[in-house]
Protein backbone atom coordinates (compact mmCIF):
# COMPACT_ATOMS: atom_id res chain seq x y z
CA UNK A 1 0.00 0.00 0.00
CA UNK A 2 2.49 2.65 -1.05
CA UNK A 3 -0.04 5.48 -0.99
CA UNK A 4 -0.83 5.07 2.65
CA UNK A 5 2.75 4.46 3.60
CA UNK A 6 3.97 7.75 2.14
CA UNK A 7 1.05 9.92 3.15
CA UNK A 8 3.06 11.43 6.00
CA UNK A 9 5.49 12.93 3.46
CA UNK A 10 2.73 14.94 1.90
CA UNK A 11 1.37 15.99 5.29
CA UNK A 12 4.82 17.13 6.35
CA UNK A 13 5.40 18.97 3.05
CA UNK A 14 2.12 20.84 3.45
CA UNK A 15 3.22 22.13 6.81
CA UNK A 16 6.43 23.70 5.50
CA UNK A 17 5.88 27.48 5.53
CA UNK A 18 6.74 28.14 1.86
CA UNK A 19 6.34 31.86 2.42
CA UNK A 20 9.58 31.82 4.39
CA UNK A 21 11.62 29.80 1.92
CA UNK A 22 12.97 32.83 0.06
CA UNK A 23 13.84 34.56 3.30
CA UNK A 24 15.60 31.53 4.69
CA UNK A 25 17.52 31.08 1.40
CA UNK A 26 18.75 34.68 1.46
CA UNK A 27 19.69 34.33 5.12
CA UNK A 28 21.75 31.21 4.42
CA UNK A 29 23.44 32.90 1.44
CA UNK A 30 24.37 35.97 3.46
CA UNK A 31 25.64 33.85 6.35
CA UNK A 32 27.81 31.79 3.96
CA UNK A 33 29.15 34.95 2.33
CA UNK A 34 29.94 36.45 5.72
CA UNK A 35 31.71 33.25 6.73
CA UNK A 36 34.07 33.66 3.74
CA UNK A 37 34.84 37.27 4.56
CA UNK A 38 31.83 39.13 3.19
CA UNK A 39 31.53 40.87 -0.17
CA UNK A 40 34.94 42.60 0.10
CA UNK A 41 37.27 42.22 -2.85
CA UNK A 42 39.77 39.47 -2.19
CA UNK A 43 43.18 40.92 -1.51
CA UNK A 44 45.63 39.91 -4.23
CA UNK A 45 48.18 37.41 -2.94
CA UNK A 46 51.52 39.15 -3.11
CA UNK A 47 54.11 37.00 -4.84
CA UNK A 48 57.66 36.60 -3.56
CA UNK A 49 59.93 39.15 -5.21
CA UNK A 50 63.28 37.80 -6.42
CA UNK A 51 66.23 39.49 -8.05
CA UNK A 52 68.69 38.26 -10.66
CA UNK A 53 70.45 35.07 -9.58
CA UNK A 54 67.87 34.03 -6.99
CA UNK A 55 66.35 30.60 -7.41
CA UNK A 56 62.68 29.66 -7.52
CA UNK A 57 62.01 26.01 -6.78
CA UNK A 58 58.91 23.84 -7.11
CA UNK A 59 58.27 20.12 -7.62
CA UNK A 60 58.78 20.42 -11.37
CA UNK A 61 61.70 22.80 -11.82
CA UNK A 62 64.33 24.88 -10.10
CA UNK A 63 64.69 28.09 -12.11
CA UNK A 64 67.22 30.90 -11.66
CA UNK A 65 66.90 33.87 -13.97
CA UNK A 66 70.44 35.21 -14.30
CA UNK A 67 70.43 37.96 -16.90
CA UNK A 68 68.14 39.85 -19.23
CA UNK A 69 69.73 40.92 -22.49
CA UNK A 70 68.46 43.12 -25.29
CA UNK A 71 70.10 42.26 -28.59
CA UNK A 72 69.54 43.12 -32.26
CA UNK A 73 69.12 39.55 -33.40
CA UNK A 74 69.69 36.03 -32.12
CA UNK A 75 69.05 33.61 -34.99
CA UNK A 76 70.56 30.52 -33.39
CA UNK A 77 68.26 30.91 -30.41
CA UNK A 78 65.47 30.25 -32.89
CA UNK A 79 64.05 33.74 -33.38
CA UNK A 80 63.95 35.93 -36.47
CA UNK A 81 63.36 39.65 -36.32
CA UNK A 82 61.71 42.05 -38.75
CA UNK A 83 62.88 45.65 -39.13
CA UNK A 84 61.84 47.64 -36.03
CA UNK A 85 62.12 44.64 -33.77
CA UNK A 86 64.77 43.40 -31.38
CA UNK A 87 65.20 40.36 -29.17
CA UNK A 88 64.76 40.28 -25.40
CA UNK A 89 66.56 37.22 -24.07
CA UNK A 90 66.60 35.78 -20.58
CA UNK A 91 69.50 33.59 -19.53
CA UNK A 92 68.18 31.03 -17.11
CA UNK A 93 69.60 28.13 -15.12
CA UNK A 94 67.05 25.32 -15.04
CA UNK A 95 67.05 21.98 -13.32
CA UNK A 96 64.37 19.35 -13.76
CA UNK A 97 63.29 18.22 -10.28
CA UNK A 98 60.75 15.64 -11.54
CA UNK A 99 61.62 12.01 -12.29
CA UNK A 100 60.94 12.10 -16.04
CA UNK A 101 62.63 14.20 -18.75
CA UNK A 102 60.79 17.45 -19.55
CA UNK A 103 60.48 18.90 -23.05
CA UNK A 104 60.78 22.67 -23.50
CA UNK A 105 58.60 22.88 -26.59
CA UNK A 106 55.56 25.18 -26.66
CA UNK A 107 53.31 24.59 -23.69
CA UNK A 108 55.81 22.54 -21.71
CA UNK A 109 58.06 23.26 -18.72
CA UNK A 110 60.08 26.47 -19.31
CA UNK A 111 57.78 27.58 -22.14
CA UNK A 112 54.78 27.79 -19.86
CA UNK A 113 56.51 28.61 -16.58
CA UNK A 114 58.65 31.64 -17.50
CA UNK A 115 56.85 34.70 -18.85
CA UNK A 116 57.32 38.44 -19.12
CA UNK A 117 55.08 40.10 -16.52
CA UNK A 118 53.81 42.71 -18.98
CA UNK A 119 52.77 40.11 -21.57
CA UNK A 120 52.30 36.91 -19.61
CA UNK A 121 50.34 35.22 -22.39
CA UNK A 122 53.26 35.31 -24.85
CA UNK A 123 55.40 32.19 -24.58
CA UNK A 124 59.12 32.45 -25.46
CA UNK A 125 59.52 32.33 -29.22
CA UNK A 126 62.89 30.63 -29.08
CA UNK A 127 64.34 28.31 -26.47
CA UNK A 128 67.85 26.93 -26.79
CA UNK A 129 70.83 25.88 -24.74
CA UNK A 130 73.37 28.57 -23.96
CA UNK A 131 76.38 26.28 -24.50
CA UNK A 132 75.71 24.47 -27.78
CA UNK A 133 72.52 26.17 -29.07
CA UNK A 134 70.50 22.93 -29.13
CA UNK A 135 66.97 24.13 -29.89
CA UNK A 136 64.15 23.13 -27.54
CA UNK A 137 66.41 20.96 -25.42
CA UNK A 138 65.00 18.29 -23.12
CA UNK A 139 65.67 18.81 -19.43
CA UNK A 140 66.94 15.59 -17.89
CA UNK A 141 66.11 14.90 -14.23
CA UNK A 142 68.69 16.37 -11.86
CA UNK A 143 70.84 17.86 -14.64
CA UNK A 144 71.42 21.62 -14.55
CA UNK A 145 71.26 23.41 -17.90
CA UNK A 146 71.71 27.03 -18.90
CA UNK A 147 68.95 28.00 -21.30
CA UNK A 148 68.31 31.10 -23.40
CA UNK A 149 64.65 32.13 -23.66
CA UNK A 150 64.05 34.70 -26.41
CA UNK A 151 61.14 36.97 -27.23
CA UNK A 152 60.87 39.25 -30.26
CA UNK A 153 59.89 42.71 -29.00
CA UNK A 154 59.29 46.10 -30.66
CA UNK A 155 62.65 47.90 -30.70
CA UNK A 156 61.30 50.81 -28.65
CA UNK A 157 59.61 48.84 -25.88
CA UNK A 158 62.71 48.32 -23.73
CA UNK A 159 66.01 50.13 -23.34
CA UNK A 160 69.25 49.19 -21.61
CA UNK A 161 69.07 49.87 -17.86
CA UNK A 162 65.26 49.44 -17.72
CA UNK A 163 63.78 46.93 -15.34
CA UNK A 164 62.07 43.89 -16.72
CA UNK A 165 59.72 41.87 -14.56
CA UNK A 166 59.55 38.13 -15.13
CA UNK A 167 56.80 35.87 -13.80
CA UNK A 168 57.68 32.34 -12.74
CA UNK A 169 54.72 29.96 -12.66
CA UNK A 170 54.15 26.78 -10.70
CA UNK A 171 52.37 23.97 -12.50
CA UNK A 172 50.39 20.97 -11.26
CA UNK A 173 51.15 17.37 -12.15
CA UNK A 174 48.23 15.92 -14.12
CA UNK A 175 47.49 12.31 -14.91
CA UNK A 176 45.99 11.74 -18.33
CA UNK A 177 42.58 10.13 -18.61
CA UNK A 178 40.58 8.76 -21.57
CA UNK A 179 42.66 9.35 -24.69
CA UNK A 180 45.61 10.98 -22.88
CA UNK A 181 48.11 8.61 -21.34
CA UNK A 182 50.80 9.27 -18.79
CA UNK A 183 51.52 12.30 -16.63
CA UNK A 184 52.27 15.91 -17.53
CA UNK A 185 52.50 19.35 -15.91
CA UNK A 186 49.85 21.92 -16.67
CA UNK A 187 47.76 24.73 -15.22
CA UNK A 188 50.47 27.40 -14.68
CA UNK A 189 49.84 29.72 -11.71
CA UNK A 190 52.12 32.72 -10.95
CA UNK A 191 54.39 31.91 -8.00
CA UNK A 192 57.22 34.45 -8.05
CA UNK A 193 58.34 37.67 -9.71
CA UNK A 194 61.93 38.32 -10.72
CA UNK A 195 63.05 41.87 -11.43
CA UNK A 196 66.19 42.33 -13.52
CA UNK A 197 68.10 45.15 -15.20
CA UNK A 198 68.17 44.86 -18.94
CA UNK A 199 71.64 44.91 -20.52
CA UNK A 200 71.65 46.31 -24.04
CA UNK A 201 74.38 44.52 -25.94
CA UNK A 202 73.65 46.12 -29.32
CA UNK A 203 74.47 43.77 -32.13
CA UNK A 204 75.96 41.35 -29.61
CA UNK A 205 79.24 40.53 -31.25
CA UNK A 206 80.90 43.84 -30.42
CA UNK A 207 79.92 43.75 -26.78
CA UNK A 208 82.83 43.74 -24.38
CA UNK A 209 80.89 41.74 -21.79
CA UNK A 210 80.81 37.92 -21.81
CA UNK A 211 79.14 37.62 -25.12
CA UNK A 212 75.52 36.51 -25.43
CA UNK A 213 76.21 36.69 -29.16
CA UNK A 214 78.31 33.57 -28.54
CA UNK A 215 74.98 31.80 -28.39
CA UNK A 216 74.54 32.65 -32.02
CA UNK A 217 77.98 31.73 -33.19
CA UNK B 1 14.31 -22.70 -3.14
CA UNK B 2 15.33 -23.02 0.44
CA UNK B 3 16.49 -19.96 2.26
CA UNK B 4 19.95 -21.34 3.04
CA UNK B 5 20.47 -22.25 -0.60
CA UNK B 6 19.79 -18.69 -1.71
CA UNK B 7 22.14 -17.28 0.93
CA UNK B 8 24.87 -19.73 -0.04
CA UNK B 9 24.43 -18.97 -3.74
CA UNK B 10 24.57 -15.24 -3.06
CA UNK B 11 27.74 -15.57 -1.01
CA UNK B 12 29.34 -17.72 -3.71
CA UNK B 13 28.54 -15.07 -6.34
CA UNK B 14 30.05 -12.29 -4.21
CA UNK B 15 33.21 -14.34 -3.67
CA UNK B 16 33.42 -15.11 -7.39
CA UNK B 17 33.02 -11.40 -8.28
CA UNK B 18 35.78 -10.50 -5.81
CA UNK B 19 38.05 -13.15 -7.34
CA UNK B 20 37.43 -11.84 -10.84
CA UNK B 21 38.16 -8.27 -9.71
CA UNK B 22 41.45 -9.53 -8.27
CA UNK B 23 42.64 -11.33 -11.39
CA UNK B 24 41.50 -8.68 -13.91
CA UNK B 25 44.66 -7.09 -15.41
CA UNK B 26 44.93 -3.32 -15.12
CA UNK B 27 44.77 -1.09 -18.17
CA UNK B 28 48.53 -0.55 -18.03
CA UNK B 29 49.00 -4.30 -18.06
CA UNK B 30 46.94 -4.65 -21.21
CA UNK B 31 49.20 -2.24 -23.10
CA UNK B 32 52.53 -3.33 -21.65
CA UNK B 33 55.59 -3.50 -23.89
CA UNK B 34 57.05 -6.82 -24.99
CA UNK B 35 60.45 -6.86 -23.32
CA UNK B 36 63.42 -8.63 -24.90
CA UNK B 37 66.19 -8.89 -22.28
CA UNK B 38 69.76 -8.79 -23.61
CA UNK B 39 73.33 -8.79 -22.28
CA UNK B 40 76.26 -6.80 -23.66
CA UNK B 41 77.35 -8.45 -26.90
CA UNK B 42 74.10 -10.40 -27.40
CA UNK B 43 71.78 -9.69 -30.26
CA UNK B 44 68.19 -9.11 -29.15
CA UNK B 45 65.39 -9.17 -31.67
CA UNK B 46 61.91 -7.66 -31.24
CA UNK B 47 59.04 -7.03 -33.63
CA UNK B 48 60.94 -4.77 -36.02
CA UNK B 49 64.14 -4.01 -34.15
CA UNK B 50 67.31 -6.02 -33.65
CA UNK B 51 69.96 -4.54 -31.36
CA UNK B 52 73.39 -5.59 -30.17
CA UNK B 53 74.84 -3.43 -27.40
CA UNK B 54 78.58 -3.58 -28.00
CA UNK B 55 79.84 -1.41 -25.18
CA UNK B 56 79.00 0.97 -22.36
CA UNK B 57 81.32 3.79 -21.32
CA UNK B 58 81.28 6.56 -18.74
CA UNK B 59 83.00 9.91 -19.27
CA UNK B 60 83.19 13.42 -17.80
CA UNK B 61 82.87 14.92 -21.26
CA UNK B 62 81.51 13.63 -24.55
CA UNK B 63 82.69 14.68 -27.97
CA UNK B 64 81.97 14.06 -31.64
CA UNK B 65 82.54 16.07 -34.82
CA UNK B 66 83.94 19.07 -32.95
CA UNK B 67 81.10 19.17 -30.43
CA UNK B 68 82.26 18.85 -26.81
CA UNK B 69 80.03 18.87 -23.76
CA UNK B 70 80.65 18.41 -20.07
CA UNK B 71 78.46 15.74 -18.53
CA UNK B 72 78.91 13.32 -16.91
CA UNK B 73 77.83 11.10 -19.76
CA UNK B 74 76.98 7.45 -20.16
CA UNK B 75 77.68 6.37 -23.72
CA UNK B 76 76.14 3.24 -25.23
CA UNK B 77 77.75 1.79 -28.35
CA UNK B 78 75.43 -0.40 -30.35
CA UNK B 79 74.44 -1.96 -33.64
CA UNK B 80 70.83 -1.71 -34.66
CA UNK B 81 68.78 -2.87 -37.62
CA UNK B 82 65.13 -3.13 -38.63
CA UNK B 83 63.73 -6.63 -39.06
CA UNK B 84 60.67 -6.46 -41.31
CA UNK B 85 60.12 -2.95 -42.62
CA UNK B 86 61.91 0.36 -42.92
CA UNK B 87 58.65 2.25 -42.50
CA UNK B 88 58.94 4.28 -39.27
CA UNK B 89 62.00 2.23 -38.35
CA UNK B 90 63.86 4.77 -36.22
CA UNK B 91 65.47 4.31 -32.87
CA UNK B 92 63.05 6.82 -31.31
CA UNK B 93 62.86 5.36 -27.83
CA UNK B 94 66.07 5.25 -25.80
CA UNK B 95 65.75 5.65 -22.05
CA UNK B 96 67.80 4.83 -19.00
CA UNK B 97 65.88 4.17 -15.79
CA UNK B 98 67.79 4.51 -12.54
CA UNK B 99 66.30 4.49 -9.06
CA UNK B 100 62.83 5.63 -10.11
CA UNK B 101 64.04 8.32 -12.49
CA UNK B 102 63.96 8.07 -16.27
CA UNK B 103 66.50 9.74 -18.51
CA UNK B 104 66.15 10.16 -22.24
CA UNK B 105 69.01 9.79 -24.70
CA UNK B 106 70.46 13.21 -25.41
CA UNK B 107 69.50 15.06 -28.57
CA UNK B 108 72.62 17.22 -28.17
CA UNK B 109 75.36 15.23 -29.96
CA UNK B 110 75.34 16.21 -33.65
CA UNK B 111 75.80 12.56 -34.66
CA UNK B 112 74.10 9.78 -32.73
CA UNK B 113 72.00 6.70 -33.45
CA UNK B 114 69.19 8.17 -31.34
CA UNK B 115 66.23 8.88 -33.64
CA UNK B 116 68.22 7.78 -36.67
CA UNK B 117 66.69 5.66 -39.43
CA UNK B 118 67.39 1.92 -39.53
CA UNK B 119 67.66 -0.43 -42.49
CA UNK B 120 66.25 -3.93 -42.79
CA UNK B 121 68.83 -6.62 -42.17
CA UNK B 122 71.93 -4.41 -42.43
CA UNK B 123 72.89 -3.07 -38.99
CA UNK B 124 73.91 0.53 -38.40
CA UNK B 125 76.54 1.08 -35.76
CA UNK B 126 77.06 4.13 -33.59
CA UNK B 127 76.43 5.51 -30.13
CA UNK B 128 73.74 7.09 -28.04
CA UNK B 129 74.61 9.27 -25.07
CA UNK B 130 72.85 9.95 -21.79
CA UNK B 131 73.55 13.16 -19.86
CA UNK B 132 73.17 12.21 -16.20
CA UNK B 133 73.51 13.71 -12.74
CA UNK B 134 76.60 12.66 -10.83
CA UNK B 135 74.77 10.43 -8.30
CA UNK B 136 73.61 8.01 -10.99
CA UNK B 137 77.19 6.75 -11.34
CA UNK B 138 77.01 5.48 -7.76
CA UNK B 139 73.95 3.31 -8.45
CA UNK B 140 74.13 -0.43 -8.85
CA UNK B 141 71.32 -0.91 -11.33
CA UNK B 142 70.23 0.95 -14.43
CA UNK B 143 67.88 -0.33 -17.11
CA UNK B 144 68.52 0.70 -20.70
CA UNK B 145 65.50 0.30 -22.94
CA UNK B 146 65.46 0.74 -26.69
CA UNK B 147 62.47 0.78 -29.01
CA UNK B 148 61.15 2.14 -32.27
CA UNK B 149 58.35 4.35 -31.07
CA UNK B 150 58.62 7.23 -28.61
CA UNK B 151 55.48 5.69 -27.12
CA UNK B 152 56.71 2.22 -26.14
CA UNK B 153 53.34 0.67 -25.35
CA UNK B 154 52.44 -2.58 -27.11
CA UNK B 155 55.71 -2.78 -29.02
CA UNK B 156 58.97 -4.61 -28.44
CA UNK B 157 61.55 -3.07 -26.15
CA UNK B 158 65.11 -4.31 -26.02
CA UNK B 159 66.22 -4.08 -22.38
CA UNK B 160 69.66 -4.29 -20.86
CA UNK B 161 70.50 -4.21 -17.15
CA UNK B 162 73.79 -2.54 -16.29
CA UNK B 163 75.73 -1.43 -13.24
CA UNK B 164 76.74 2.26 -13.49
CA UNK B 165 78.90 2.08 -10.35
CA UNK B 166 81.19 -0.51 -11.96
CA UNK B 167 82.01 1.62 -15.02
CA UNK B 168 85.48 3.16 -15.35
CA UNK B 169 85.10 6.91 -15.83
CA UNK B 170 87.37 8.48 -18.41
CA UNK B 171 87.91 12.23 -18.83
CA UNK B 172 86.65 12.48 -22.35
CA UNK B 173 85.05 9.94 -24.65
CA UNK B 174 84.20 10.22 -28.31
CA UNK B 175 80.90 8.88 -29.60
CA UNK B 176 81.20 6.41 -32.48
CA UNK B 177 80.32 7.94 -35.83
CA UNK B 178 77.13 6.43 -37.19
CA UNK B 179 77.78 4.12 -40.09
CA UNK B 180 77.23 0.64 -41.45
CA UNK B 181 78.28 -1.99 -38.95
CA UNK B 182 80.14 -4.11 -41.53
Amino acid sequence: MPKRRFRWVRVAADRVPTKWVAGIGIGVFLAATAAFGGLETVEAVSLPELSAGEEHRNDQLAVTVKRAVLIDELPLAGVTVEPGERVLALIVDAENRWDEPLPTTRGYSLSSTVALADHPEVEPQGISRYDDTTANPWLQPGVLATIVLAWVVPADRHAGGDDVRVVLNDETLMTGTAVISGQYWDDPVPAAIVTLDIEDVGAGRDAAEPDPGAVGE
Amino acid sequence: MRRWAAALGGTALVVAAWGIALVTPEDAEAERSFVVPVEIGDRGEGRNLAVTVTGIRAADAATIDGWVAEGPWLIVDLEAAAVQSELRAQLSHATLSVDGRTFRASERPPDSLFRSALAVGVPRSGSIAFELPEEVFGDDLAVLSLGLSADPRLDSLIELHLEPSSLDRVEEAELMSSGWAR
